[in-house]
């Protein structure tokens, strides 16, 4: 008797178990970040007047969308917390290059700025994300601009 | 009447991935003076009149007045310094000399007008500066003094120029 209820409960829990085992596999693989800090240096002694940002190393990202379920996905930056970042660097003098379906763009405080979008077609889409900054600094350090990237998916 | 709304898409965040960009501005210092880039600029002076007649204008090879731009980004507040190097004379190569104390400059902008010294460490500009950006922006004129007399012939010399803070 307490055999056949222990049973009958563990086959009413398989279903949840397994739907919880595929979103745990889809989340890991919907989008993917290889790397987590991206350093700008300024190209000082090029001349006077000019930026004072150089390029960097890049942020390549990787979205599978055979795992996501919708319409159209839509990838984001943010700063982290929308703290709104750190006021000797602001946000929008930094910018981005990157291909298609991703998007360039410029950091803004305390807001999302789209990325990229596409159609959920079973694609994997893929691109390195170069940064840039561009802008009078006003002291010498090394500012740390916490962000994010946020997968949207749209119904 | 019936109103009809279109349905709005909801659309749903489904991954985070955080990272960081790291801004590194390291303290430097930029000093221009003349012509950008490796070249040097001459300044000449063609002296006809005789010593006491006035002092002599000179021409350069690039801008004149000479530009003197100055760039920095300060680590801390201290004292910016323009230093001049002017202690060799200037030589005709036959065992003449003339002084850089024989020459002058008038200044412009951030740049005091003065006479060459002759020492290695002159001050030519001074000036406390703020942590952080600093800008200089000037120019000189040179002038030949003519006040010796020294023996006929073509000398040259050269000074060299340090700026140098915190």
């Amino acid at each position: 008797m307490r055999t056949s209820r222990r049973r009958r409960l563990g086959l009413l829990l398989l279903p949840f178990l397994v739907l919880a085992l595929g979103f745990s596999k889809e989340s890991a693989l919907q989008l993917s970040v290889d790397t987590i800090e991206v350093n700008l240096q300024p190209e000082v002694a090029s001349r006077v007047g000019a930026p004072w940002m150089a390029s960097s190393n890049y942020v390549s990202v990787r979205i599978d969308t055979r795992s996501l379920r919708g319409r159209a996905w839509r990838l984001w930056i943010a700063p982290r917390g929308l703290s709104g970042g750190n006021p000797t660097v602001p946000p929008q003098v930094i910018r981005w290059e990157v291909r298609t379906p991703f998007v360039n763009g410029t950091l803004l405080p305390q807001q999302r700025v789209l990325a990229g979008q596409g159609a959920v077609d079973g694609q994997v889409v893929q691109d390195n994300f170069i940064f840039f900054a561009r802008g009078e600094a006003t002291g010498a350090g090394i500012f740390t601009l916490p962000l994010e990237f946020i997968l949207e998916v749209v119904q | 009447m019936l109103i009809v709304w279109p349905a709005l898409a909801p659309a749903q965040d489904v991954a985070i991935r955080p990272f960081n960009v790291v801004v590194k501005v390291h303290p430097y210092l930029y000093l221009e003076i003349g012509t950008p880039g490796a070249i040097v600029d001459q300044i000449s002076f063609r002296v006809a009149g005789l010593p006491g007649t006035g002092p002599v204008r000179g021409e350069s090879t690039g801008k004149y007045p000479v530009p003197v731009v100055g760039d920095g980004m300060l680590a801390a507040a201290g004292t910016v310094n323009l230093i001049a190097d002017g202690s060799q004379p200037l030589t005709d190569g036959m065992g003449h000399q003339i002084p850089f104390s024989q020459i002058s400059w008038q200044g412009s902008g951030d740049v005091p007008s003065g006479q060459y010294s002759g020492s290695p460490q002159q001050i030519i500009l001074q000036r406390s500066a703020h942590k952080g950006r600093m800008k200089l922006n000037g120019a000189m004129a040179f002038f030949y003094n003519n006040t010796q007399f020294f023996p006929a012939g073509i000398y040259s010399g050269r000074v060299i120029y340090t700026l140098s803070a915190p």
